[in-house]
């Protein structure tokens, strides 16, 4: 079973749901997708087993064999490629490939385009006791971590294993790429207005995708923000409330998981994870 | 010589400025020495969801346009029209008329 974790709001506490939801289930896989600022392993601390680039193929020209006919600018439906025949220039642009080997198919010239591999990010694997842990990292100056979060969830993930995905927040692509294969979603939030107004832009992504969700409240002090009213309204269930406290923000300032810092809760998870399992809520 | 200006509408000498680059309404081509609108083409690509400013970059280039007058122009743009040593106005304001003057000293040659 693959469980999502995300958020609209950014801090409302994902890593460390996810991080906890590992400690508590024992044989499981953590995976940090939030690819941009992978942190999860601060909590879990794996010993780190592997770790590999990650690359996709894009088109490499070789001046000498390229005609400038303009074929390969003309089929790239992402304006990857820039040819211009006055300047016997062709230019790649890759922040904008998507890797789909049109150019390189359409090149009428032998050898004129050949694909190489471009590495985009690296993967990491580890384990923690049983958790299996994976971490995608995208190297700095990449334009999307897309094609990275995909390649781990399609390649990286045993499908009969308890998988839980610590994604990025917000509602834009890497989010959307993160959700895609999930059979269930926690939307993590506060008690604020502006995690209720996130919350409500993150409800209507799982919605349009048909992901069954629930919502774990953190940081919880008082009043609600109307999370519980808006819940009821959209029939998304309220999984779990954590208190807002001292000890917890404290434990976290030190890198350690909430279940370390309030033994307590455990129960409270394992019950929630039941429940989520059994196809419950 | 010639100069392309990113333009919002059809209206030769008094078309205004577009505030965007490659997504511009149309791209006007005037020659400094005859003194005179070229063309004025409607921008086919601007709805293309990437690398639209890679399309004007090369656009650009293939009119022989020595200069560009528009909106700041991301990296992508830039490292092809420096390939042609395209001269790079950022400019959104007035009309293709006021630009001209404004400029004059940058666009004569």
């Amino acid at each position: 079973m693959y469980i999502a974790v995300t958020s609209g709001k950014g801090g409302t506490g994902k890593t460390s749901v996810s991080a906890t939801l590992s400690l508590c289930a024992g044989k499981c896989t953590y995976v940090d997708l939030d690819v941009e600022e992978p942190n999860g392993f601060i909590f879990l601390g794996p010993e780190i087993r592997d770790e590999i680039r990650y690359t996709m193929p894009v088109p490499e020209i070789q001046k000498n064999r390229c005609t400038f006919c303009g074929a390969c600018a003309r089929a790239c439906v992402y304006n990857a490629l820039a040819v211009i025949p006055s300047l016997k220039k062709t230019m790649f642009f890759p922040g904008l490939c998507h890797s789909c080997g049109v150019c390189t198919y359409v090149c009428p010239e032998d050898g004129a385009l050949t694909e190489i591999e471009r590495g985009i990010g690296t993967i990491r694997t580890g384990k923690s006791g049983q958790i299996t842990c994976i971490e995608g990292r995208l190297d700095v100056g990449q334009p999307s971590g897309v094609p990275l979060i995909g390649g781990i969830v399609e390649n990286y993930l045993d499908k009969e294993a308890l998988i839980f995905a610590d994604s990025p927040p917000g509602t834009s692509c890497p989010v959307v790429e993160v959700l895609k294969k999930s059979d269930y979603v926690i939307l993590v939030t506060e008690p604020t207005p502006f995690g209720l107004h996130d919350l409500k832009l993150t409800v209507e992504l799982v919605k349009a995708m048909g992901k069954p969700a629930g919502i774990i409240l953190n940081k919880v002090t008082g009043s609600d923000a109307g999370i519980d009213e808006f819940a009821r309204e959209t029939d998304i269930p309220v999984l779990l409330k954590i208190p807002y406290s001292m000890g917890i923000q404290e434990a976290y300032s030190r890198g350690i998981p909430l279940v370390d810092a309030m033994p307590g809760i455990k129960k409270e998870f394992t019950v929630l994870l039941e429940t989520i399992t059994a196809g419950g809520t | 010589m010639k100069v392309m200006i990113m333009v919002k509408e059809n209206a030769g000498l008094d078309s205004r400025l577009d505030s965007r680059f490659g997504r511009a309404a149309y791209f006007l081509v005037y020659d400094t020495e005859k003194e005179k609108v070229l063309s004025i083409d409607e921008n086919t690509f601007k709805n293309e969801d990437s690398g639209v400013g890679i399309k004007t970059g090369a656009f650009v280039i293939e009119k022989g346009c020595r200069a560009v007058v528009g909106a700041h122009t991301g990296p992508k743009i830039s490292e092809i029209l420096r390939e042609a040593n395209v001269t790079m106005i950022a400019e959104t304001e007035g009309t293709v008329k006021e630009v001209l003057d404004r400029y004059k000293d940058q666009l004569q040659g």
